[in-house]
């Protein structure tokens, strides 16, 4: 057990007291976070700049509503309610010319638009009011650059309707004040379900907005699979220095296989358990900086440091495995490839997952064990209702394939790591997998 | 006297090449063993099964005493042949490394001994990658060494090393042995063996083919060689009556002569010849014996018997 322990603190050092494992510490919240942040902001920094989009309205008669709709955004819906500061680009409407609208006159517009004058037009059917006899109403066009992505398109088919609803109304002999009053919009609330206090009163969950329900359980998955991925992935270069600096032959002189393996896996999940302190303590300070520590789901810690660890010792035995096989860097590429994969799977499922936590699919796809230790962390943030046998079950599972993970890849290790030459090929993989 | 290291009948395998054949050896405690050999022919995986880094197929391999697990292994240092130190480790952290895992637990004062010894203190917190390959070399030895072993295998230590290294390195494995640790070294450098070595043993092909004091194998072949310094350096020698062989050893050259040759004759003949300036009846070198169990010569009458 001591040589072990000696391997392990000097896998330790060797993980944690780099200039490198620093800067990616740092960098990794950076990076992922600043993806976000940056998304948010390129969101923000819009085009102010006034759009003017010309009305072909061949009814002669929705044009005026349309209009007075424009300005009225153009007087509060464009500004930040918070600081006054104009945040959306004002619309003005033009009249066109009213009549059917010819193809000379469509091809005048559009140049137009390439000269930058306007933006859009949008041509207004005179059968707009008429409703179809399966109950469809009729078709304007809009013509844009960029029709796809359009805000302008979404706001001017809004004010359409709304002036053409007017307008029915009105011939039906029905307030349109009367009908917007009836049509006020109720809000939905999401929020927890209640449960018991410990003196056995009912008690609503914690408020928490619809944003940080979903924020909470993703920032909580992405911290395990940065630790993961911060944890495991050094495990490939110190493996393959031992291997081609012949350093194994030396530790294989005074340590097992075996030891020199465990010394390694318990160096690494040493150097995940600073990270996870190291972000935790982050976290924390952060949520009590900004008042919303309440808010921590604090429960989860043991179950996130148990998946924790044995996630880092799945994937740091795969790729210690990989590390033992390879000769340089390049080889490390393609074995690393379906490693990788296993490691980012979750990547491809967890919004389905996190909709429905409870669910069947959630459930089965936690069960999978490359990636139960993040799908049931997600989960358990996600719902309190997670039933107690599912992660516990869910540790077994995981258990039993780190286990085998572990043993497979110390069979790969204990012989690939003294010899020289040719990757190994899967079927040779297997057999020293098989017959160690 | 006890023995070091008992290896009985032990072969190895790596797929369908044979690395070690049936071999016996025994190494007696408180020696300094040289293991000579071609490259390929099992040095290396013998060295790794003393070590317990590989395992025999078959045969037992017996080390200070113990010939299971690797409970000897505490007190073996190895020094491989191509050196084996973590690069961005500083060389008193990586020493200490070695030693712990040797079971030392206070080892501060051994390494700077060894340091000092080496002329490396003002190394002893730089790292490794920033050492030549000679300073790197001596601390591999310091490593291999720190934990005071019982028995040291050094594979190849004095490759790539200068005069003024190798001397220090010669010096303290003799330290080392008068102290009493055994040692095994393989080399190519047959000077050395016969230099430093008290037994010698051989390996060709995976099979023992030399074990003994160089005397003994010395004696094995008899006095069949002649060393010989001319003033003619272009005088014809392969001709001489008797000489089977002939070495240019560029400042002499040594003859090799069959068993029933008169070195008188080939004396006499010698001085028709040209001027003699030393004319020594010796037993062949190592190098000598080594080439002609190893060498073109004896691969081309293997396979002219096989044919």
């Amino acid at each position: 057990m001591r040589k072990i322990l000696i391997i392990a603190k000097r896998e330790y050092r060797a993980m944690v007291a780099t200039k490198a494992f620093v800067i990616t510490l740092v960098l990794m919240p950076i990076l992922m976070g600043g993806g976000i942040f940056f998304q948010e902001r390129l969101r923000q920094r819009v085009n102010l700049d006034e759009k003017r989009m010309v009305v072909l309205d061949q009814t002669g008669t929705l044009f005026d509503a349309m209009s007075e709709a424009a300005e009225a955004r153009n007087k509060t819906a464009i500004f930040d309610l918070a600081t006054g500061a104009q945040i959306k680009p004002c619309y003005r409407l033009e009249r066109g010319p009213g009549g059917k609208v010819t193809d000379e006159e469509r091809l005048e517009l559009s140049e137009r638009i390439r000269r930058g004058e306007i933006h859009a037009f949008v041509e207004i059917p005179e059968d707009v009011f008429a409703i179809s006899s399966s109950g469809g109403g009729a078709k304007a066009k809009f013509y844009a650059q960029n029709m796809a992505f359009s805000e302008e398109k979404g706001w001017l088919q809004q004010s359409l309707n709304g002036a053409v609803r007017r307008h029915r109304l009105r011939e039906a002999k029905i307030d349109p004040e009367a009908v917007d009053r009836a049509s006020t919009w109720v809000t939905v609330e999401g929020l927890g379900l209640f449960a018991k206090s410990n003196d056995g009163q009912s008690q609503p969950a914690a408020p928490k907005s619809e944003k940080l329900a979903f924020l909470l359980p993703f920032g909580i998955m992405m911290l395990m699979f940065m630790v993961i991925l911060l944890a495991s992935q050094p495990m490939i270069e110190t493996v393959m220095e031992e291997r081609s600096l012949r350093i194994a032959e030396v530790l294989l002189g005074s340590v097992s296989p075996s030891q020199l393996m465990a010394g390694k896996l318990l160096g690494c999940v040493a150097g995940s358990l600073t990270i996870v302190l190291a972000y935790g303590v982050g976290a924390i300070a952060l949520a009590w900086y900004y008042d919303v520590l309440h808010l921590v789901p604090l429960g989860i810690v043991p179950w996130f440091l148990v998946y924790q660890v044995l996630a880092v010792l799945l994937f740091s035995s795969l790729f210690m495995a990989v590390g033992a096989c390879v000769n340089d860097r390049k080889e490390a590429q393609s074995m690393l490839i379906p490693v990788m994969l296993l490691i980012v799977f979750p990547m491809f499922i967890w919004f389905s997952v996190l909709q429905q936590p409870t669910g069947n699919f959630a459930m089965w796809t936690s069960f999978v064990p490359p990636a139960t230790a993040l799908l049931m962390v997600l989960r358990l943030t996600a719902s309190p209702d997670i039933p107690l046998w599912q992660p516990v079950v869910g540790v077994a599972i995981l258990l039993a394939a780190t286990g085998l993970c572990v043993f497979a890849a110390g069979r790969i290790f204990r012989i690939a790591i003294l010899s020289q030459g040719q990757l190994p090929k899967l079927r040779q993989l297997l057999r020293w997998i098989v017959t160690g | 006297m006890s023995h070091a290291i008992e290896l009985e009948k032990v072969t190895k395998r790596f797929g369908s090449c044979l690395a070690v054949d049936s071999l016996d050896l025994t190494v007696p405690e408180g020696t300094i063993y040289g293991f000579i050999g071609p490259n390929g022919s099992g040095k290396t995986t013998t060295l790794r099964m003393i070590l317990r880094i590989l395992y025999p197929d078959s045969g037992q391999v017996t080390v200070l005493g113990c010939s299971r697990g690797a409970a000897a292994n505490d007190h073996v240092g190895y020094l491989p042949e191509e050196r084996g130190l973590y690069r961005k480790m500083r060389v008193r952290e990586l020493l200490r490394f070695f030693a712990q895992l040797k079971g030392m637990r206070r080892c501060g004062g051994e390494i700077d001994d060894w340091l000092e010894r080496f002329d490396l203190v003002r190394w002893a917190n730089e790292k490794v990658e920033t050492l030549s390959k000679g300073m790197a070399q001596k601390v591999q030895f310091i490593g291999a060494i720190v934990a005071k072993p019982r028995l040291l295998v050094l594979d190849e230590p004095f490759t790539g090393l200068d005069p003024v290294n190798m001397d220090v390195l010669r010096g303290a494995v003799r330290s080392a042995h008068q102290d009493g640790t055994t040692v095994i070294f393989s080399t190519h450098d047959m000077d050395m063996a016969e230099r430093l070595c008290d037994t010698i043993f051989m390996i060709y092909r995976g099979k023992k083919v030399l074990d003994g004091t160089l005397a003994d194998i010395q004696a094995q072949f008899g006095e069949d060689t002649i060393r010989l310094r001319t003033t003619d350096a272009e005088a014809s020698l392969a001709d001489l009556p008797g000489v089977t062989h002939v070495n240019d050893q560029r400042h002499y050259k040594e003859l090799r002569i069959a068993r029933d040759a008169d070195p008188r004759a080939i004396l006499q003949e010698l001085l028709r010849r040209a001027t003699v300036e030393h004319f020594e009846l010796a037993r062949p070198s190592l190098h000598d014996v080594f080439v002609r169990i190893a060498g073109p010569e004896s691969r081309s009458a293997e396979e002219a018997q096989h044919a």
